[in-house]
This record gives structure tokens, sequence and C-alpha cells, in this order.
């Protein structure tokens, strides 16, 4: 309960924080939303009317300060440019980048975690060294060029989907699933590769532990002796990492987004920093952010569950 | 019941062909007690690893049988179990043939609940139902003398005691019913009070249960405590074989008497100085120590002086507040009350692992030369010099200079280690588990120079150990710390 207490004001501080810098960025960015609205064909006393109307000419503070109080009450402002509350205009749009996101985490433990564990059991025979270089290559590879890939193999060639054929989850939410997969994948690859070598390593090093000499001594076949004692010392180290990836899937899901042509949170944010859309940007940043937070939040409390010797 | 015939073993390095186990021949009788003595690298843990089928990849069988009688029928099925392939000598293991080990710390499983591992050897060996499996590992927790067996098996081992963990191990090891139990240095990691009762309770087991134990152990009192009848090993060969009584009373091998006059004879001399400089002085010390809000008090009312030229022990079981003591001394700690009086400098630390605390990158002469560094002492050849001399002085060669601590031995890192505590010119060092690392030949060596350099350079020092054997050998008083009180041992 301590920890909850002490996690939830810390999350509050850190989106005070990313909040405020969010806000002195587009103070600092050139560009001016009153202007992007009318055009540059406006004169600037429209401009300055505009702006004024707009509450653009109050100082920094009193705006954040309104902000917040709007925020905090579930308003989160207009957009500049499409003149409709930003709630409307990426409530629809979270659930599928946060879909996105979830898929990605699931297939990286999917498709980590039984390579590894085959790894390490036929440790430095040929199927270890396959796919350690395959590794080594899928690390190398940026996930936008995977995603076109997949689109060149998997949509044109095979013709398994749609390119651009974006299913809503409202319409179908098993085709939604599946047109995601791929994007996922996309992102999932190098940092399953990432965690393989991570994970690897990790249960090698459990592997020459004490306890697993004594888990032989009690008649235990190498199989159960790395599934019942090692995966879940070993695992510990990867819990941490994954939670520090969070970040990462997020920001590359954004790229992805376009590849496949996916209307998430992550288009939404590109087009409105372009159109200085500010609103906008800002629910997007703060809303990443509480992601992110909780993400680690969940990955301290599994990391307590695995390891009891971690007190919160 | 167990007979080990002309046993052969080495290990296969890349480059080196090292031989451990040179042709040994051993039986044991059922419900026998065997001790297996010799220092590492003398094969005893080898030949032990082999009976439990336990050999690392890179050690190869050369010759040799070890044969098991796994029944008491008249017809006595024997197996060799060399000649076993993996799966059958599975079902010996943790079945009728089981191992316990030296580090209770590392050698169970930190995130499996003590009941889980118990309970693993009969998930494995037998099909008794989930209530029965309950009932037996109930029944075994008590058999090793735990207390409250109930709330213990949904215990973690980093809630337990070392001395409580070693019994969780002998425990998961006897938990069905092995004829044979193979203890591999058991109580070398325990303080002195855990190590005697952790040997009686393998004395009840083995009357209880008529299981055999094959007990290996560099020391050679603690086997003489428990043991019907020692093997002595040295250099990958038994040397000497007899009843305890008759290996202590007329030893033959030179090697066997060594091994019994390393054994520290407990005498003791008296002396105070009190005429001499006093370097140290606690008066009516309390230390106290903040667990989340809990101020929890750790010694109590503790006072003593070290002499000029003197030896202190302090001794006291794990969590007895001797770390506290040390930290209390070298000024580490800041929650006292009470007067902690430096007549000279503060002292300069021995640690326990020579292998841990010598940085693996940096060479001898660098690692001499750090602390007159730091001060910006002396030119470069000027510290050299220094450093040779000192090397000369722990009696190591000049060469070493230049070399790594990988290329040196236990013996001669230890050594490195008291060099670079007396590099600062102090005279005070405060050894923490100073030998408990090393063998018994090789303690006895540091033992010598310890005094060479107590008696030439007038050092003194604070012997911090659990080992009381040693420190009433060596020390001049010794000091019992428990719960926070100390006194002088008599």
């Amino acid at each position: 309960m301590k920890y909850i207490i002490k996690k939830v004001t810390g999350l509050i501080i850190a989106l005070l924080i990313v909040s405020i810098l969010a806000f002195l960025a587009f103070e600092i960015i050139p560009g001016d939303p009153a202007r992007t609205i009318l055009g540059t064909e406006a004169t600037d006393a429209k401009v300055e009317v505009l702006r004024e109307e707009m509450g653009l000419n109050r100082p920094l503070h009193e705006r954040y300060g309104k902000w917040v109080r709007d925020f905090v009450t579930g308003d989160m402002g207009t957009s500049y440019y499409y003149q409709e509350p930003v709630k409307e205009m990426i409530g629809d749009k979270i659930p599928i980048t946060v879909a996105m996101t979830v898929l990605s985490f699931v297939l990286i433990l999917l498709v980590s975690i039984p390579v590894s564990i085959l790894c390490v059991r036929y440790e430095n025979r040929w199927i270890d060294r396959f796919f350690l270089i395959l590794n080594q290559v899928t690390m190398s590879i940026p996930p936008f060029f995977i995603g076109i890939i997949f689109t060149v193999v998997f949509g044109l060639t095979f013709k398994w989907f749609t390119p651009g054929g974006y299913i809503s989850y409202k319409d179908d939410f098993g085709g939604f699933l599946g047109y995601l997969i791929l994007p996922s994948l996309a992102i999932a690859l190098p940092r399953a590769a990432m965690t393989v070598k991570m994970f690897r390593s990790s249960l090698i090093a459990e592997m020459r532990q004490d306890y697993v000499r004594t888990a032989y001594s009690r008649g235990n076949s190498p199989w159960r002796v790395l599934m019942k004692h090692a995966v879940r010392n070993g695992i510990l180290p990867v819990i941490t990492f994954l939670g520090m990836m969070a970040a990462d899937i997020i920001a590359n899901s954004i790229v992805i987004e376009q590849v496949f042509g996916i209307p998430g949170i992550g288009r939404t944010l590109i087009s409105s920093i372009s159109k200085r859309d500010y609103p906008v940007v800002e629910a997007v940043i703060v809303l990443i952010a509480v992601v992110i937070l909780v993400l680690n939040m969940i990955v301290d409390l599994l990391y307590q569950k695995l390891d009891k010797r971690i007190e919160l | 019941m167990l007979s080990v015939e002309n046993l052969k073993i080495h290990f296969d390095d890349r480059e080196s062909r090292q031989e451990v186990v040179r042709d040994i021949t051993f039986f044991m009788e059922k419900g026998e007690i065997l001790g297996l003595v010799g220092e590492s690298g003398s094969g005893k843990s080898m030949t032990a690893l082999t009976i439990a089928g336990l050999l690392k990849a890179n050690a190869r069988l050369d010759s040799g049988a070890v044969y098991f009688w796994y029944s008491d029928e008249p017809e006595r099925k024997k197996v060799n179990l060399l000649q076993l392939s993996a799966e059958e000598m599975r079902q010996l293991q943790g079945n009728e043939i089981s191992m316990i080990f030296q580090e209770p710390m590392t050698a169970l499983n930190p995130t499996m609940r003590i009941g889980r591992q118990v309970e693993e050897a009969l998930c494995l060996h037998t099909k008794l139902s989930k209530e029965q499996r309950r009932e037996r590992v109930l029944k075994t927790l008590e058999d090793v003398e735990l207390e409250n067996p109930e709330e213990l098996v949904e215990k973690y081992p980093h809630e337990l005691s070392g001395g409580m963990r070693q019994r969780v191990m002998i425990a998961a090891a006897i938990v069905c019913r092995p004829r044979l139990l193979i203890a591999d240095e058991p109580t070398t990691a325990l303080d002195v009070n855990t190590q005697a009762s952790i040997l009686e309770l393998l004395k009840k087991l083995n009357q209880k249960y008529g299981m055999s134990i094959l007990f290996i152990s560099h020391n050679l009192r603690v086997v003489g405590e428990l043991c019907h009848r020692v093997l002595v090993m040295k250099d990958g060969e038994v040397v000497e074989e007899g009843r305890v009584e008759e290996i202590f009373s007329r030893p033959r091998h030179e090697y066997t008497k060594t091994l019994i006059a390393a054994i520290p004879s407990g005498t003791m001399t008296n002396s105070f100085h009190e005429q001499r400089k006093k370097v140290l002085e606690l008066r009516h010390v309390n230390a106290y120590y903040k667990e989340g809000k809990i101020r929890r008090q750790i010694l109590d009312d503790v006072s003593f002086t070290l002499y000029e030229g003197e030896m202190i022990g302090l001794v006291g079981e794990s969590g007895s507040g001797k770390s506290t003591l040390c930290k209390c001394v070298l000024g580490l700690l800041k929650d006292y009350e009470g007067e902690v009086i430096h007549y000279t400098e503060r002292p300069q630390m021995v640690f326990q692992d020579p292998y841990a605390s010598l940085n693996p990158k940096k060479t001898i002469g660098w690692i001499l030369e750090e602390p007159l560094r730091f001060c910006k002492e002396g030119s470069r050849k000027s510290r050299r010099a220094k450093a040779e001399a000192m090397l000369e002085k722990v009696h190591l060669s000049k060469e070493i200079y230049d070399r790594y601590p990988r290329e040196l031995s236990g013996g001669q890192r230890q050594r490195v280690s008291i060099a670079l505590a007396l590099m600062t010119g102090t005279s005070f060092i405060l050894a923490d588990e100073a030998l408990s690392a090393l063998d018994v030949t090789v303690q006895a060596q540091i033992i010598a120079l310890l005094k060479e350099l107590q008696e030439q350079e007038q050092i003194c020092y604070l012997f911090v150990s659990h080992d009381l054997d040693v420190v009433n050998m060596i020390c001049s008083r010794v000091l019992v710390l428990k719960d926070g009180h100390v006194n002088w041992l008599e």
C-alpha cells in the first residue's frame, strides 16, 4: 500500500514535469498556431485578433494553470485546427496504439522466451549458434524497414493482408488484431532479438549457480532444471529490461503506424505537431507518459512477485 | 554398500591435462560415516561429485568403477554407477544417493519456497499424493530439528539463517531416505556453534535411519568428531586410511602428521602489556542499527583496549554484532554512543576473500602503490622500491610486482593483501575472517607471517573470525561477542 502511494505521487510529479516541459517546448520552437490556421496570406492584424481570441497572448503560467485545471476535470481542451474537443479526437485512437504496444510486448515474450531457453539448453551447439547469428542480424534492422519488407512480402506477394486496408476495431475486432500483428511484429522482432541476447546470457549465468547443481543432485533432468529452477531466476533482469523498453516500443509504434497506414495516436501526434495544434500534442504526450509510467509500475510489481528478496 | 575401485579422473582444458584423482580405491559399509580429508585440489570433492553423478563436462574419467548396492536383500543388487545412462543415474540421484554442499547461501534456489525445494525429490521419485508429500516434508523438517515446519515451508531461503538453510538442505537431501548421503564441506561456511549442531544432527540421522554418510572436509578436527573411519587424500591419492582413533593416535604418513599438528591446540597465553602503548580503546560503546523505522541495539556496553603489538581475537556467531563492531572501529558507523579512541592511525583491513578483494585488471605493483599514489607520496621510483620492499617483508618474490592477481595462489594473494594493508605504514590491522578462505596448511603459513610481523614490526591485530580454534591459537586474548555483549574468553 505504501508502495502504491509512493508510486502514484511519483507518477503525478513526473506528469507535471513532462507537461511543463512540453509547454515550454512549444514556446521555444518557431511557428504560430494562429498563423497556421489563417494561412500565410492573412494580415498581421487578423492574426493578432485570433491570437487574442485563442488566449495565446496571456502569460505562460496562466495558460498552463488553465490547462492543468481543465485536464484534471477531464477536459483536454479544443483542437486549434479542427475546433473539435481533443478528447474526441484522440479518444478512439488510444485503444489502437495501446493494442499495438501490448501486442508487441506479447510477441517479444512469445518469441524471445522459447528461443532463449532453446539456446541455453543446447548451448554452443548448432541451434544456439544459428540463433546467435540470426539475432545479430535482426537486431540491426530498424523496425520501419522490417515493416516495409513485411508489406512487400506478406501484403503484395502473398496477399495475406491488404496494405493500407486498416480494419477498425469497432467493425471487426478479430480482423483489427489480425491487421496489427505484422506491424507489431515489425516492432517486436529487433527487441525480441535484444531480449534473447540478454535472457540467454542471464540464463547461462544462472545455470552455473550452486543451486542448479543442487537441483541436479536431486535427480532433475536438464530440461527440468532449466524450466523449474533457472528460468524464474534468469528472467528477473529481463523484466527490468522490458520495462525500460516500454518508451522505445511506443516511439517505434509512431513510425510503424505511418508505414502500415494505421490511424493510431502516432499519426495524430505527427500531424498535430506540424499544424502547431498544441492542445492535441500536449494531451498525447501526457497520455504516452502515463502509459510508460504505468507499464514500469507493473514491471516493479511483477519483479517483486517473482523475487521476494525485493522489498517495495 | 559402496565400493570405489581404481578411480582416475583428469580435467581437460584446452592446453593442459590436469590429473585430479589418481587411482583411488575405497569402500563404505552400510551405516558408516566415512571422512574424506585433504586440502583443496586433493581430489576429494571430485571423488564425491563422481559418486553423485555430478561431474562437470570438462572432467574426464580415465578408468575405474563405482559399485553401489541398492538393496539389503540377500542377492545384493549392485550396479556400476559409472556405466549407468543419464536417465538411470537420475533415478538414483536424490532418491538413493543425495548430496549436500558447502554454501547454504547459494545452494538453495532463492526464488523457490522452502517447502517446494524439500518436496522436489519426492515429486521426482515417488508417486505420493500431494497430501502425503506435504506430510513427509513436514516430518522431514522436524527430523532436521527445524521449528514450526508449517510456517517454514512457505518461506524463502533469504528469510532463514545460515544454519537453518543448511538444515533445509539436509532435509531436501534426505526426504526420500537415501542410502548414501554425500556431505561436501557442509559446515565450513558456518560459525562455530552452528557447526557443532549440524554435526550433531548428521550423527543423529545416521543412527536413526542407518544412512551412510560420506563426509568431505579439510578440517581434521571436524572429521574426528563425526566419522568412524577416515581417508586422507593428497594430490589425488589416498595417503592414509584407518579408524579415527588410529589416525589420531598413530598417524603413519607425514602429511597426516602435519594435518594433525595444524589442528589448533587451544593453549593460550594470557599476557597483558600494561607498560605498552594503547592503540585503540572502546569505552562503553552502544551501537544501533536502523531497520526501517525500528532502531535496534546491536552492541551493548562494549569496552576493551588493544595494545601495541598485541593480537586480540573477536569471535561470535553471524548476527552477533561482529561487523557492527568492525564498522565502529573503522569509523564507518555514525549511530553509536560511548567513546572509540584511536591513539594511533585508523586500522587497515585484510579481508576474507583474497580472490575478490584484489582488482583483477591491475598488476600487484599497481595495487600495492595505490595508497601511496592516493596520498601523492614519493616519486614513481621510490613507490616501486617501497612496494618491492613490502613484498619481501611478506616473503614474496619481487617478480610478483608485474604479475596479476589471477596468476597467484590463494596464499600468495592473502600475502599481497597483508602487504597492501601495511603500505600506508600503519601498525594496526583489522583482519576480517582473513584465514577462512584458505587451506589448513596455507592457513598455518599465513598465521606464521602474521606472528612474525607482530613480533618484528610491533603490528597489532584485531582478528575477527568465526573459527574459535584458530583464534584461540594465535591470539593472546579472545573477545566473545554474543547478542551485543562482549566477554573475555577465559
